[in-house]
């Protein structure tokens, strides 16, 4: 047996039953199954984004006093999308999608008393917990990874993470996704491998050592495909774009853009985040459209929290309440979404303004769960 | 028999690992005493506070690497000045104060990337270094004035809109913890610390305090009304058990175990808290608890990359000096000195072992090694990882500098004091003795 049958076999022999078997019984399975259905791409906006400079209304005498500045910098050359709202310019191509009903802008998503530690509205968020309501040791797509209802022919935890950073979103109390920051393929590790799984005792890290390489071997011919901006962001979604056309056996795709805690010089930052994020998701779109996957996913774009309806002496805002999500996708779910109106509330904490939610994150989940993925 | 499980779970603990030196009497060690005499020699044996040395001169290189390193050392600063203290930490005979400026740099993070405040981000290092284990007052007094732990926990402000980030980050990750504050106490403070600045016309940015910057007005803090600035916030901070209570259980993490008992925790708290914060006293707590010793938990916390990879060259001698070796490798294991994923630090524990990371670390060991017996300089490390295993991706993966190890000596220390490998290097006895089997056992991640 060569390097790479032993690749082949010990990858699917695993992953076909659940358990890892290794050491000579090696036999030959055929390659990973394909999986063609629904999927969920969730792209996080790490450090909180300020989505009134994103989306925000012509005139609102509060916030065009609160913000002068970020105010009149997000005004310029805005796209005019509905009614009285406006979109940064930096959008300018993923507004096409709006006009084909096939993105939805939900400014205000959030939940009762807003925390504003980026740690914990992170785990609330990631979770779907709120601190006293239950405890929150697993992610909301691990839960799923646990009870089994997203398991695939092949993969029964089929959620990747490409991020950089940690996330407890994939990982559930039995079940956990795939970390895969995509760093060069690691097969240069192959023979100590197997010599290593050969020769030390099956325990809990043998277990994951065999896991992480089975699963990694899968994806071992993903490259980023072209088209995509050559930013981190970019270079994810590139991923999960081969990913799927290549029809591999994952259903929940987690990436991370981040840079949005800008408590300083806000502006300037925001723009070109905006830019990139506008591009990588175009490209998402348009990559999909063209290999006909476009119908059957949905990415959600979400940040743990908004800012502060003021700016603050260094041009930035601070940790705020609710904020803005968008969802996009070619498909009655996401259609439905895009025909609510946003609607201003405030909410008062420590004697302070904050934008307050129009909308819970954990409907916008159960959405996901029930209306997509189950 | 030198060494018990406890005694080498001790010198785990505090001191990275036992040293290779030792065995042939070199340095100061406690080998061979009862393990009560371990505490004593902890403090005894550790050296004054001294500025590490800046001059980094690379040893053990092949000449022909010489020109490589030469041009890396200007290029990679900073690489080369991690390489230079974690040298410190594998071959001092007590590296305790580097592991406790380690624990702050993982308590208190930063990162100097930002702005590129390389220079600064080892003053930062210094202040660790220096107060790390002693007083919390002084450490955080002088350390929310340096410039690069200003620059990226944002403390400078002015009054007319004080920036409530670091207000919310000293609270909530660096002493009491979330649910033991509110808003208000974050606004408050914010306030408190107004009218801190680094002053960037005096390289390398001293503090300057800009008093019409400042809001001098009454706050109320945890209770507590009064003129406070930033340094009455720490006092007021330190009057609170809870701050001690958080911190200890940080140690006890970082040191010990990933989820240290709660009693543990509480005692180690509570002596800290009755000392006014003197780390000194945290540790005796820990060290001299009847607990600590107990087998259970040994391999109870996943060795972090920096553990691993001076534990490992502190045990069998092998050093490693090239910029690249340590810098790459660290990494490639998520944990790049001063540049920590977020402001809460790294997540540690199983986190470690996650995706490729568990990769790279578990045959660290076996490629040390392998680079370690090359023959020439054309065989050299730079050449001989990057043409036979890293083929692909050259460029990216010529991590590994130089590595030098005597097998020879290893071996026969180990002889002489009729040791066993594994007893060595995993402070118990395992039936195979091969030595790549033993690094790479999955009991080798854990400490």
């Amino acid at each position: 047996m060569d390097r790479r049958d032993f690749l082949r076999t010990t990858a699917i022999a695993g992953m076909a039953t659940g358990a890892a078997q290794w050491g000579s019984s090696c036999t030959q399975v055929p390659v990973p199954p394909a999986y063609n259905g629904k999927r969920l791409v969730l792209v996080k906006l790490a450090g909180g984004n300020d989505g009134l400079f994103a989306f925000f209304p012509r005139e609102h005498d509060t916030i065009d006093a609160a913000r002068p500045n970020l105010g009149a910098m997000s005004r310029q050359n805005a796209i005019p999308v509905y009614g009285e709202w406006y979109l940064n310019s930096q959008f300018r191509t993923l507004e096409t999608l709006l006009g084909r009903g096939e993105m939805a802008i939900l400014p205000f998503v959030g939940y009762p008393s807003p925390n504003t530690s980026h740690f914990k509205s992170s785990e609330i968020w990631d979770t779907g917990f709120i601190p006293g309501e239950n405890a929150a040791r697993s992610g909301w797509i691990g839960r799923l990874l646990d009870s089994g209802v997203l398991s695939v022919p092949g993969n029964e935890t089929p959620a990747v993470s490409l991020a950089e950073a940690d996330t407890i979103v994939i990982r559930g109390l039995q079940k956990q996704g795939l970390y895969w920051r995509g760093n060069e393929p690691l097969e240069w590790y192959a023979g100590d491998i197997r010599h290593w799984l050969r020769h030390h005792r099956h325990n809990q890290l043998s277990e994951q050592v065999f896991r992480e390489y089975s699963l990694i071997q899968w994806l071992s011919d993903v490259r980023a495909c072209s088209g995509f901006p050559s930013t981190i962001l970019g270079e994810q979604l590139a991923r999960i774009a081969t990913m799927v056309q290549t029809d591999k056996p994952f259903k929940v795709f987690y990436a991370m853009q981040g840079g949005y805690d800008t408590h300083k010089s806000a502006g300037g930052k925001l723009l070109n985040l905006y830019a990139d994020l506008n591009a990588a998701l175009f490209s998402l779109s348009q990559s999909l459209k063209a290999s006909g996957h476009w119908k059957d996913t949905i990415v959600l774009v979400y940040s743990e929290f908004g800012r502060t309806i003021d700016e603050n002496a260094n041009g930035g805002t601070d940790h705020g309440a609710a904020g803005l999500c968008l969802l996009l996708g070619d498909n009655p779910v996401v259609k439905k979404y895009a025909n609510i109106s946003p609607e201003i509330q405030f909410i008062e904490m420590a004697g302070e303004r904050y934008l307050g939610h129009q909308l819970d994150f954990r409907d916008l989940y159960d959405a996901m769960i029930r209306g997509w993925l189950a | 028999m030198l060494i018990s499980p406890s005694s080498f779970r001790f010198l785990q603990v505090f001191a990275f690992s036992p040293r290779l030196e030792w065995l042939s009497g070199e340095g100061n060690h406690p080998l061979g005493k009862e393990i009560t005499a371990y505490p004593e020699w902890i403090w005894q044996s550790l050296t004054p506070y001294a500025p590490i040395e800046s001059e980094y001169r690379p040893q053990h290189m092949a000449p022909g690497d010489f020109a490589e390193e030469q041009r890396l050392m200007e290029t990679q600063q900073a690489a080369a000045f991690y390489s230079v203290w974690l040298q410190q930490m594998a071959e001092t005979d007590n590296p305790l104060r580097e592991k406790m400026a380690l624990f702050w740099h993982h308590h208190i993070p930063c990162t100097y990337g930002v702005a590129r405040l390389f220079v600064q981000a080892r003053q930062l290092l210094e202040i660790y270094r220096k107060h790390g284990l002693g007083n919390l007052r002084d450490l955080m007094r002088e350390a929310f004035r340096a410039a690069v732990l200003m620059r990226f926990l944002n403390i400078s402000s002015d009054k007319s809109n004080p920036n409530e980030n670091f207000a919310r980050e000293l609270m909530e990750l660096f002493t009491l913890g979330e649910g033991n504050y509110t808003l208000k106490d974050v606004k408050e403070v914010a306030r408190a610390f107004t009218g801190r600045f680094f002053d960037k016309k005096n390289y390398p940015y001293a503090y300057s305090f800009v008093p019409s910057a400042h809001d001098d007005g009454i706050k109320t803090i945890l209770g507590k009304t009064g003129r406070f600035d930033g340094d009455d916030v720490i006092d007021i901070l330190l009057e609170q058990p809870q701050t001690a209570q958080l911190i200890a259980r940080s140690v006890l993490r970082f040191l010990f175990c990933d989820n240290p008992p709660d009693e543990m925790v509480r005692s180690c708290g509570e002596a800290y808290f009755k000392s006014g914060f003197e780390m000194r006293v945290l540790l005796e707590s820990l060290m001299t608890q009847k607990a600590f010793y107990d087998p259970v938990f040994i391999q109870s916390k996943v060795k972090t990359p920096v553990e691993l990879l001076v534990g490992f060259q502190r045990q069998t001698g092998l050093r490693t000096r090239g910029v690249k070796t340590t810098n790459s490798f660290l990494r490639y294991c998520g944990q790049s000195l001063f540049s920590p994923p977020s402001v809460a630090g790294w997540p540690g524990g199983a986190d470690w072992l996650r995706g490729e990371r568990l990769f790279h670390r578990l045959f660290l060991p076996g490629t040390l090694l392998e680079i370690s017996n090359r023959r020439s300089a054309r065989d050299s490390v730079g050449y001989k990882v990057s043409s036979r295993i890293f083929s692909a991706s050259k460029r990216k993966f010529r991590y590994i500098a130089d590595a030098q190890w005597d097998a020879g000596r290893f071996y026969d220390a180990l002889k002489e004091q009729d040791l066993h490998v594994s007893e060595w290097m995993l402070g118990q006895k395992r039936e195979n003795e091969d030595l790549e089997y033993l690094l790479q056992a999955p009991e080798y991640q854990y400490c």
